[in-house]
């Protein structure tokens, strides 16, 4: 939103595609909880905040094009929209990518059982529905996330028995300077302990899920000590009762657009993992594609915001709309929000970066793709037949071939290789093919030339 | 960059689509241990863009038919001797007809394999429509080959790879860039990593052979045909045959997607799919079974073939050049000609000798 | 479960109610039918084609498609991203077993 209002403050045409019925995307998403909790405030704010920026795009005459799914992307710059039963393709002279991020999940045995899911997918059901997945929770993986989706929780009235936070108490401890000048973040994250404290829901940290187990749905969680390296620590092992359990072991920026047009990605921890490589000006290595957001590089809402300004700036600047010293004037404030918030997102990274552990509880047994229900077994098999790559395992093993376009398991699949001595960059990612979602054959098939057919 | 594993190896086999996997399988089987360098692994290129569809009774007789009825046998017997499934059905292919150009194609296939033990019908629509209900009722005609059937091209070339290791075959992900000559002998092959000598060097790298054999003096004169693919979700069984129609053709996985593809698009060295011909695509799909068109769409990639100039693969040694042999060429039908190809070239890399009629695709009938 | 207080209206819609897989259950405006039926106590959506095993949902943004449940016969809906609409009829996921044939071959 921010990059759009920018550019179109600029005197540009512009057109938001959002594939949600609303904008605002995963932050500003509607809220149904209950008031008067912890949350509620920030709730409201956010809410508003939400309301009144779509409110000023669409005053400013963005087009917006919502329930619009942005499938793929074609050189130079053919965007394929599907929208409303219909496939469209627009050719525009800038293109920003804000693709943002997905979840990002592990795999242990019992992991595909109902009644496990990621944590913001249990929060986005109760913030947009009111609707709780289930009675008790464990909340568990690595991220500030887990607090507050723990609190929610809570609130709302479900039961729940403990976080599970990978990283160690004294991690964030390390990088205590990088979190001074963050006051209202750390304030808040404070308060979210300390209510969940109130409220008597433990967070263990240094501990993670190694199990899932239970008759056709969830019924009870295992999870185990854990050291620096996320290497489990035997002898410690918990067994929680629990109907659901929420992961979340941070995010994984969604390039799969910017991939498919060949926009170079690069691997960085302290990006939270591949991102979309850019300059200073949020440009991507293709002419008129440009990024923001999490799809950049993961680092939260405000950094978002900061890099989609400096993404509107720099196409207003590139399409002539604003000459060089009024750019320059602009995106340096801009670029200095960005380098502030990216300090900040490198540590949170970094703190909560799951370690090469993670991959341990995996069994021979364990589902790793769950569309098309590859096992690491059949991982192991080609790896030891020389597979490197995720694509040379993705066609050895289909792992990667089902509707999610590995969007869940290349994550897993990365970070099973790691450990079997394939580093992110050497095992690459699967490669980013059309549709980024299924669509159905006849939305595309109406773009033919064909004239209809006289015998039907 | 990595040093290879291996300085050097009786037989490198430069490619691991169907041809270097079938033919890695049948030298191991044989007691000769091949190296396998490929820069992707297993089914990276045409092997892995493909629909899927074998058509024995499609060899053109006289020069590939023996390659392709004799192919189909040795994947019945694959499927039993590979360590991996590989899902061959012969469950039937029909060469469908909806205008009166393709009546007049699809009458010409069939006149020109009479008479050579192929078992093809001429069915009118109605006749279609009653072995295969769900066919589109714009279809007019078809000839019908109930031994023709489908494969799952991915598993079948990573069957035949795996097993081939397991056999004594070795496989490195490498990219080869050129072969290694010495007094105009081929001695082996250059890859990033280094030089690995070889007593043999096989080309099984599809429509890659041609600018590798340049490196040794030699012309082998394959071009690159570009075919997109697309894939649906999986859905409940539709039909057990591959559907053909003239442009494109479709076919249900053992899961339950359907793939449908391809032309063939002269554009170069170009992966990457074109929305337009995707939209074809889609059109000409519903244009043969009307229940696909509600169909999701999971995935749409693209493969490069190795086209030639006449329609038939290349197979055999190269003249006045010791040390190298061609197995390539094979343009769209790779999965349907690939096991006997290989077969052939591994009895002549064992034997010096094959029974396999290969002599009209040898490289000299280019050679002026 | 329906958490009681809502924020903006402080309350839900008129209920309706849908079919799933042959009985009846409540749902109210603005809810996916993966919420309305987590919120009747169900979580098994559908079973996975190959092995069997019983599959619910697990991104809940329609990106992973888990819940894939049949809405009034069009198979592959995500549950999460579908809204529940009075008199739908909602079946569980995956293949219709006995319409599956048996595979030839090696399978």
């Amino acid at each position: 939103m921010a990059a759009a209002r920018v550019m179109r403050r600029n005197g540009l045409p512009v057109t938001l595609i959002d594939e949600g019925p609303q904008l605002g995307g995963r932050y500003y998403k509607q809220f149904a909880a209950a008031p008067g909790i912890a949350r509620g405030a920030e709730i409201d704010r956010l809410a508003q905040e939400g309301q009144a920026q779509a409110g000023t795009i669409v005053r400013d005459g963005v087009t917006l094009r919502a329930d619009a799914l942005a499938w793929g992307l074609f050189p130079e710059r053919q965007l394929a929209l599907y929208s409303g039963g219909q496939v469209d393709l627009l050719e525009p002279e800038a293109i920003v990518l804000a693709t943002g991020a997905v979840e990002r999940v592990a795999a242990f045995p019992g992991w595909t059982l109902p009644g496990v899911a990621t944590a913001g997918g249990v929060q986005t059901i109760l913030s947009r529905e009111g609707i709780l997945a289930g009675r008790r929770f464990l909340v568990a993986g690595t991220g500030p996330l887990l607090l507050a989706v723990a609190l929610e929780i809570a609130e709302a009235g479900g039961q729940v028995v403990a976080v599970i936070e990978g990283s160690a108490a004294t991690a964030p401890l390390r990088h205590i300077h990088h979190f001074l000048g963050q006051g209202r973040r750390l304030r808040q994250a404070l308060d979210y302990e300390r209510a969940l404290h109130q409220r008597g829901v433990p967070i263990h940290r240094g501990q993670m899920v190694v199990a899932a187990e239970g008759e056709g749905e969830l019924q009870a969680v295992t999870v185990a000590r854990i050291d620096r390296d996320w290497h489990v620590v035997p002898g410690h092992e918990m067994r929680y009762d629990v109907d659901t359990l929420c992961l979340h072991y941070g995010f994984v920026a969604s390039t799969e657009l910017a991939r498919m047009v060949e926009c170079e990605v690069a691997y960085a921890p302290e990006r939270g993992g591949w991102y979309v490589v850019h300059d200073d000006g949020m440009r991507t290595t293709r002419p008129g594609i440009y990024v923001a957001g999490q799809a950049g590089g993961i680092g939260g809402a405000d950094l978002a915001e900061a890099t989609g300004e400096l993404a509107g700036m720099t196409v207003a600047r590139d399409l002539g709309a604003l000459d060089d010293a009024g750019y320059r004037d602009v995106a340096d404030a801009a670029r200095r929000d960005v380098q502030r918030g990216w300090e900040f997102a490198r540590v949170l990274n970094t703190v909560y970066a799951p370690g090469v552990g993670l991959s341990d509880p995996i069994t021979s047994d364990t589902t790793i793709c769950r569309c098309e229900e590859v096992t690491a077994g059949a991982l192991d098999t080609a790896l030891a037949h020389g597979a490197r790559t995720l694509n040379d395992v993705k066609r050895r093993t289909r792992c990667g071939m089902g509707l999610c376009q590995a969007k869940v398991c290349s994550s897993i699949l990365s970070a099973y290789m790691a450990r079997a001595g394939m580093s992110p960059e050497e095992a690459g990612l699967i490669t980013s093919r059309p549709p980024i979602r299924a669509i159905p054959l006849e939305a595309l098939a109406v773009l033919g030339h064909r004239t209809v057919d006289a015998a039907t | 960059m990595d040093r290879p594993e291996v300085s050097s190896a009786d037989v490198v086999i430069v490619g691991a689509g169907i041809m270097g996997a079938a033919l890695a399988y049948y030298l191991a089987r044989a007691g000769v241990p091949a190296l396998v360098l490929d820069r992707a692994g297993p089914a990276a290129e045409a092997s892995g863009a493909n629909a899927g569809m074998i058509g024995p009774s499609g060899g053109i007789p006289g020069k590939t038919l023996p390659l392709s009825l004799l192919s189909a046998e040795l994947y019945d017997r694959a499927a039993c001797e590979l360590d991996e499934p590989i899902h061959f059905h012969r469950g039937g292919r029909l060469l469908l007809a909806h205008t009166p150009e393709d009546v007049a194609e699809r009458e010409q296939f069939y006149r020109e394999r009479q008479g050579l033990g192929i078992e093809l019908h001429r069915l009118s629509g109605s006749e279609v429509r009653e072995i295969e209900p769900l066919i589109s009722p714009s279809v007019t005609f078809a000839v019908y080959a109930p031994a023709d059937g489908h494969i799952d091209p991915f598993r079948a070339t990573v069957a035949y790879l795996h097993t081939a290791c397991r056999l004594g075959a070795r496989f490195e992900s490498l990219e080869v860039t050129g072969l290694a000559m010495e007094r105009g002998a081929v001695r082996g092959v250059v890859t990033e990593g280094g030089t690995i000598r070889a007593e043999r060097v096989v080309l099984a790298a599809g429509a890659w052979s041609g600018e590798l054999a340049r490196s040794a003096g030699v012309d082998v004169p394959v071009f690159p045909g570009r075919g997109q693919m697309m894939v649906t979700a999986p859905v409940e069984p539709l039909t057990p045959r591959v559907l053909r129609a003239v442009m494109i053709g479709l076919r249900q996985m053992d899961q339950g997607h359907l793939v449908i593809g391809s032309e063939v698009e002269l554009v170069g060295f170009q992966k990457g799919v074109d929305v337009l011909t995707l939209a074809r695509y889609a059109d000409l799909a519903g244009d043969i079974l009307p229940a696909a068109r509600t169909l999701p769409l999971e995935r749409c990639w693209s493969g490069l073939r190795p086209m030639t100039a006449d329609t038939l693969p290349i197979i055999g040694g190269v003249p006045g050049v010791a040390g190298l042999d061609l197995l390539t060429g094979h343009g769209r039908s790779g999965m349907t000609y690939g096991p006997a190809s290989a077969l052939a070239l591994a009895d002549l890399i064992v034997h010096g000798t094959t029974d396999v009629p290969i002599e009209p695709l040898g490289l000299e009938r280019f050679q002026a | 479960m329906r958490i009681e207080q809502l924020r903006d209206s402080g309350e839900r819609g008129e209920a309706f109610s849908f079919q799933w897989d042959g009985r009846e259950v409540r749902a109210h405006p603005g809810e996916s039918i993966l919420g309305a039926l987590l919120a009747s106590g169900t979580r098994t959506l559908r079973h996975s084609s190959q092995q069997n095993e019983p599959r619910g949902f697990l991104c809940g943004i329609g990106a992973c498609f888990e819940c894939l449940v049949t809405v009034d016969g069009v198979p592959g809906q995500r549950a999460c991203v579908t809204p529940a609409a009075p008199g739908m009829v909602v079946q569980p996921g995956g293949p219709d077993r006995e319409r599956m044939r048996g595979e030839t071959g090696d399978g």
